[in-house]
């Protein structure tokens, strides 16, 4: 491991945790959907991604976590390019909860948080101690130790949200990807969530549907619409109703009455 | 702390083991069943009797008891294991990369192929490369499905694997159509074979052939279990693989050509064999739940037993006629489908 740690390339020393440039992606064969974006992100800063329906949000996600390789452009992590890296070394860097969760498969809550050490180790040489016990910790983290032996398809899609990101978690990575983390989740369990996610002490990347929980719990926002980057700042800068006008093409009022900024929506 | 140098705990690891030793010797027994029950019954004890005198050097079984063991019923039992084998292990690594729990070789066209390549060895090239011709053939014919399969899916778009299986059914229509072709314009006298061959029979089995099955299934199945973990994650999604450091894509197409190179040699010799790697490992994930480190081998090992079983079957439900095998196992897989639907919903 140390041997092929060695062979990557070293971070710059003062590079922005993430750092996106020029990128740009569009299907084979088809004009570009991601256009130019560039943004960058300081370590342990949480960066909420938001805009309407189809404004690249997933795409740019997908760019990040190498599910789709770039068009134009980079995406650095303490100035490394990721795209440049064998694939195993990025798995060790970032980690993505994404929407799939399968049920036809019944691997249990261990077998699927242990699928997160897999880029740690090579073919068929078994989990180590160190393994088990990054996964033991994982598991007592998200509060899932007592469905440890459950079969994954037996629990609530809340349990299941929990699971993938106690598998994410034993990937060890410095950067953590999340698709719309709150979908299909009850108003408590997108706070626990979300708390969760500002405590991991991790930079983390993610797509919110809701604005209020984004000013909430993002440090910085970025704002998409069309594949171009509309505003990105800090949520107090961003979340004005001219911005929200702009990328979600409704009249927005906002009340700072109460610390949180509450919003209202009207077409 | 040795208990927690795995993902399992130590008694599971226990039952494992005592199960796979189990699965074993019950192979065994089974392969010594076999061997003893047929139109010319043979009393366990010389069977053993046999088999001791063949594996110790001195004493030699001579006798027509001993030749019917020996150099018929025993490269039979042999080759059903294998074939049992290959065919429940690829369906398991099938099942894993398409994320579909129907996935089989026969259900995407990967048999088709290697009995379309059988077929053109058989009745019009000849035997151009000696014994190695049809085994080859039969490669390059489930390798040419496996493409096409795989093609198929991304040309129609779908390139997660959800499409995979209709692809499959498509390409196994098309190159039936086209294996059934070549026996239409093969000649009349040497058809007949082959029509009984491709309804699956293991009555060929010689000892000089086993080493072409066995090999392949040893190379191909080990590289297919080290890949067990991959295969994990490859159920969960393309794209959590890809997060994991996996080429999904490039995953999926190395499984793909393995499940050809088993496929192709098991077809080769044994005919078409369905339903086996349907079955075989939703019994296994039944039983031993989803990690493919454990579903891969132990659908090896329940595919073997059962076809040593049915063969036995076929061998003695029309004594002295061989039913053919194909038969046993697609009334048996199709029955099971049916059960497998009521289960569901």
């Amino acid at each position: 491991m140390a041997m092929q740690r060695a062979l990557a390339p070293d971070p710059v020393p003062d590079a922005p945790h993430l750092g996106v440039h020029d990128l740009s992606w569009g299907p084979k064969g088809a004009p570009d959907i991601l256009h130019d974006l560039s943004f960058a992100l300081q370590r342990d800063q949480v960066l909420a991604v938001c805009g309407p329906n189809g404004a690249g949000k997933s795409t740019l996600l997908r760019l990040i976590y190498r599910y789709l390789t770039p068009r134009l452009g980079q995406v650095l992590l303490s100035g490394v390019d990721l795209h440049a890296l064998p694939r195993r070394e990025t798995a060790r860097r970032v980690a993505a909860v994404v929407q799939e969760q399968p049920t036809d498969f019944a691997l249990t809550v261990r077998e699927m948080v242990s699928l997160g050490r897999l880029p740690h180790r090579d073919g068929l040489s078994g989990a180590s101690a160190h393994d088990a016990e990054i996964v033991a910790a994982a598991l007592r983290q998200l509060d899932l130790t007592r469905f440890a032996e459950t079969r994954f398809d037996r629990l609530s899609g809340g349990e299941r949200q929990r699971v993938m990101i106690a598998r994410a978690l034993a990937q060890e990575p410095e950067l953590l990807v999340l698709d719309e983390p709150t979908n299909h989740l009850d108003i408590r369990h997108q706070l626990e969530l979300l708390a969760l996610l500002r405590q991991l002490g991790l930079t983390v990347v993610l797509t919110l549907h809701d604005l209020t929980l984004a000013a909430e719990f993002a440090d910085r926002l970025l704002v998409l619409a069309g594949g171009r980057k509309l505003a990105e700042g800090s949520p107090a800068e961003i979340l004005t109703p001219e911005t929200i006008a702009h990328a979600f093409n409704v009249s927005a009022r906002i009340d700072r009455s109460g610390g949180t900024p509450r919003f209202s929506f009207h077409l | 702390m040795a208990d927690i140098a795995t993902n399992l705990p130590s008694a599971t690891r226990l039952r494992l083991g005592a199960g796979a030793g189990a699965g074993l010797g019950l192979l065994g027994f089974s392969i010594l069943i076999a061997v003893a029950v047929g139109a010319v019954p043979v009393p366990l004890a010389t069977v053993i009797d046999v088999v001791l005198s063949k594996l110790l050097p001195g004493a030699a079984a001579t006798g027509a008891q001993a030749a019917i063991v020996w150099e018929i019923r025993f490269p039979r039992a042999l080759l059903a294991a294998l074939v049992g084998g290959g065919l429940g292990l690829v369906g398991a690594a099938l099942q894993a990369v398409t994320r579909n729990p129907l996935a089989d070789p026969h259900l995407l066209g990967i048999s088709s192929g290697a009995a379309f390549g059988a077929i053109l060895a058989l009745l019009h090239t000849g035997l151009f490369l000696g014994l190695l011709t049809v085994p080859l053939l039969a490669f390059a014919g489930a390798l040419l499905a496996a493409m096409l399969v795989v093609g198929t899916a991304r040309l129609a778009g779908a390139t997660s694997a959800d499409r995979l299986v209709l692809a499959g059914v498509a390409v196994s229509f098309i190159v039936m159509a086209g294996a059934n072709i070549l026996i239409f314009l093969g000649d009349p006298r040497a058809t007949h074979t082959v029509v009984f061959w491709m309804l699956g029979g293991l009555g060929l089995a010689q000892w000089s052939h086993l080493i072409y099955p066995a090999a392949i299934l040893g190379s191909a199945g080990l590289w297919l279990w080290s890949k067990a973990r991959a295969l994990n994650a490859m159920t969960v999604g393309d794209e959590t693989a890809a997060t994991l450091g996996l080429d999904p894509a490039r995953l999926r197409l190395s499984v793909f050509v393995a499940g050809a190179l088993i496929t192709g040699v098991m077809v080769a010799f044994s005919g078409m064999i369905g339903f086996v790697g349907l079955m075989m490992p939703h019994i296994v994930r039944l039983i031993l739940g989803g990690d493919n480190a454990r579903i891969l081998p132990f659908s090896a090992l329940f595919g073997a037993i059962f076809l040593v079983w049915a063969d036995t079957f076929a061998r003695i439900v029309m004594a002295p006629e061989d039913m053919p095998i194909g038969v046993v196992t697609g009334l048996l897989g199709g029955l099971f489908f049916v059960w497998l639907l009521g289960r569901r919903a």
